[in-house]
């Protein structure tokens, strides 16, 4: 194993090879970095996260480990430049975003929350607002299986209070 | 560095983990399963309308919705419409955009706004009436003498203490004012001798309704009760002759109050301090907001990501932008190229009780 590459363990046995760099990307595993926690011939075991998931993971930190060398290179880059590199990096994230079910961008957002990607919880986060965006109380809870826990009178209360955010 | 029970975990020797261990929490989440930290990002990534409609579907999302909805908010730009009954709304620090069929406002003039509160005329009929657009709660006050030319109240109709004011000058020098309160049967009206014709919004403030001639710089009050018209000594701030591309605002906050001149070169701000306008020059502008429109004026002292900023109800370049000026930088978003700071159609008023802060 090269000196800059780390194994990842998924809590279903599967193992993954990623470079330290895009691991750092993980707040959780850079402090074990940090900490020499990591044993360079044992994989880090990530018993929150399944092989499907971490695989995810991996690709979205790995995209973003790119970017981010880009940015040191170029400095200096134009305006238009900038708003290039930004608006392709975008066209990565909607399309990552949009392959995936609503089941496994929970499962991606948890994965991201215990790894601590701040920048990966923020994307799946406005993605699914993205999906409660212009919905009313029924399809937000159609769209993600949410059983509606309120008595008639209470949400009858909360739908008179803001009466014009329901019309 | 210290290192988490969550790091600990991550440690544990990968052998030694049971091959059989349950892991159906993660295997099947629902967004209702998200730890509430989450669901609160979500949340807060909503603007209001839907925030509120999230807000409905159950309680752990109601709780997160709820959470995200803080006091720290910023007024909106209300806009009339040409004709019909379609209203905007614009928060223009989140760039968005509520229409509102208000048919409670047909054919009527919006006079004044107060703690999310109008009041608008119809001048053919005579009605004059308080109207809140988000809690659609209208306040009928008795008919009024179409005449009248400028209106401000106190407070918000629903208090006790409210005071609706009526001016209108029939010369130069005479002022007549009424005065009428919700429930009322009839406008008190009577006359005052004054000065010259103060020109510009009415704030009330310390039990007073101020105005200011904007042109000679003279700054006039209504005492309610008793009945009293008065012309303060207090010297006017900018140098005369008054020049005609100016915009002069009153405002007040906490107890106090400023005047707001706009030329196209800066923006100036003073408060009235013993009888006298003290100018006040970054950083002494105090961290304020000011949102100045044609018939109000708003300051906030809590909006520390706005602050040091005047902002005009008109829209700069592009549509969702204000035309705002800097104290800090001294100068205005944009290169003015116009006379009018704040034109007529459009007035700053609160949004709703909970709505949320763009993070």
């Amino acid at each position: 194993m090269s000196s800059n590459m780390i194994m990842l363990k998924s809590s279903d046995g599967a193992s993954f090879e990623i470079e330290e760099a895009a691991a750092r990307k993980s707040k959780i595993i850079a402090n074990m970095i940090e900490v020499e926690c990591v044993d360079e011939d044992k994989a880090i075991p990530l018993q929150n996260v399944t092989g499907n998931i971490l695989a995810l993971v991996i690709e979205y930190c790995n995209k973003h480990i790119v970017d981010d060398d880009d940015d040191v290179a170029t400095e200096e880059a134009s305006e238009e430049e900038e708003e290039a590199k930004k608006k392709k990096v975008d066209d990565w994230e909607a399309e990552f975003m949009n392959s995936m079910s609503l089941e496994t961008m929970f499962e991606l957002l948890l994965a991201a929350n215990y790894l601590n990607i701040k920048s990966l919880i923020d994307l799946v986060c406005q993605t699914i607002a993205n999906n409660i965006k212009d919905k009313t109380p029924e399809e937000v809870r159609k769209i993600f299986s949410i059983e509606n826990d309120f008595t008639p009178e209470e949400e009858e209360e909360i739908r008179k209070e803001n009466a014009w955010a329901f019309g | 560095m210290a290192m988490g029970s969550q790091s600990e975990s991550l440690t544990t020797d990968a052998d030694t983990r049971s091959p059989t261990r349950p892991c159906s929490e993660v295997s099947n989440p629902t967004l209702a399963d998200l730890p509430i930290c989450l669901l609160e990002i979500i949340m807060s990534l909503l603007v209001l309308k839907d925030n509120i409609c999230a807000s409905a579907a159950c309680k752990s999302w109601l709780e997160a919705a709820k959470s995200v909805r803080v006091a720290k908010k910023n007024p909106w730009l209300m806009c009339f419409p040409n004709r019909g009954n379609l209203y905007e709304f614009h928060n223009p620090f989140q760039w968005k955009l509520y229409t509102m069929n208000l048919p409670e406002l047909a054919i009527s003039t919006v006079c004044y706004a107060r703690e999310g509160w109008l009041l608008a005329h119809r001048s053919i009929s005579k009605e004059i009436f308080f109207f809140n657009p988000f809690s659609r709660e209208l306040i009928s006050l008795p008919k009024f003498e179409p005449r009248f030319l400028k209106f401000a109240f106190s407070s918000p109709p629903t208090s006790d203490k409210v005071v609706v004011l009526a001016l209108y000058f029939p010369r130069e020098d005479i002022v007549i004012i009424s005065t009428c309160h919700p429930g009322a049967t009839e406008w008190i009206t009577g006359n005052f001798l004054t000065g010259s014709k103060p020109d510009n919004d009415l704030v009330y403030v310390n039990n007073r309704f101020y105005c200011f001639n904007t042109r000679g710089g003279t700054l006039y009050s209504f005492l309610p009760s008793p009945r009293i018209w008065h012309r303060h000594t207090v010297e006017c701030p900018y140098p005369q002759p008054y020049l005609v591309n100016k915009t002069v605002s009153l405002a007040e906050k906490k107890g106090a109050l400023f005047l707001i001149t706009c030329s196209n070169e800066k923006t100036m701000m003073y408060k009235l301090v013993s009888l006298q306008w003290k100018e006040m020059r970054s950083p002494a502008i105090d961290g304020l907001t000011i949102f100045v429109s044609s018939c109000n004026s708003e300051l906030r002292t809590n909006l520390p990501w706005l602050k040091n900023n005047v902002y005009f109800s008109r829209f700069g370049r592009g549509p969702k932008h204000c035309l705002s000026y800097s104290f800090d930088e001294s100068r205005y978003s944009q290169i003015m190229e116009w006379l009018e700071f704040c034109p007529r159609g459009s007035l700053w008023i609160d949004p709703p009780e909970n709505v949320l802060v763009d993070l």
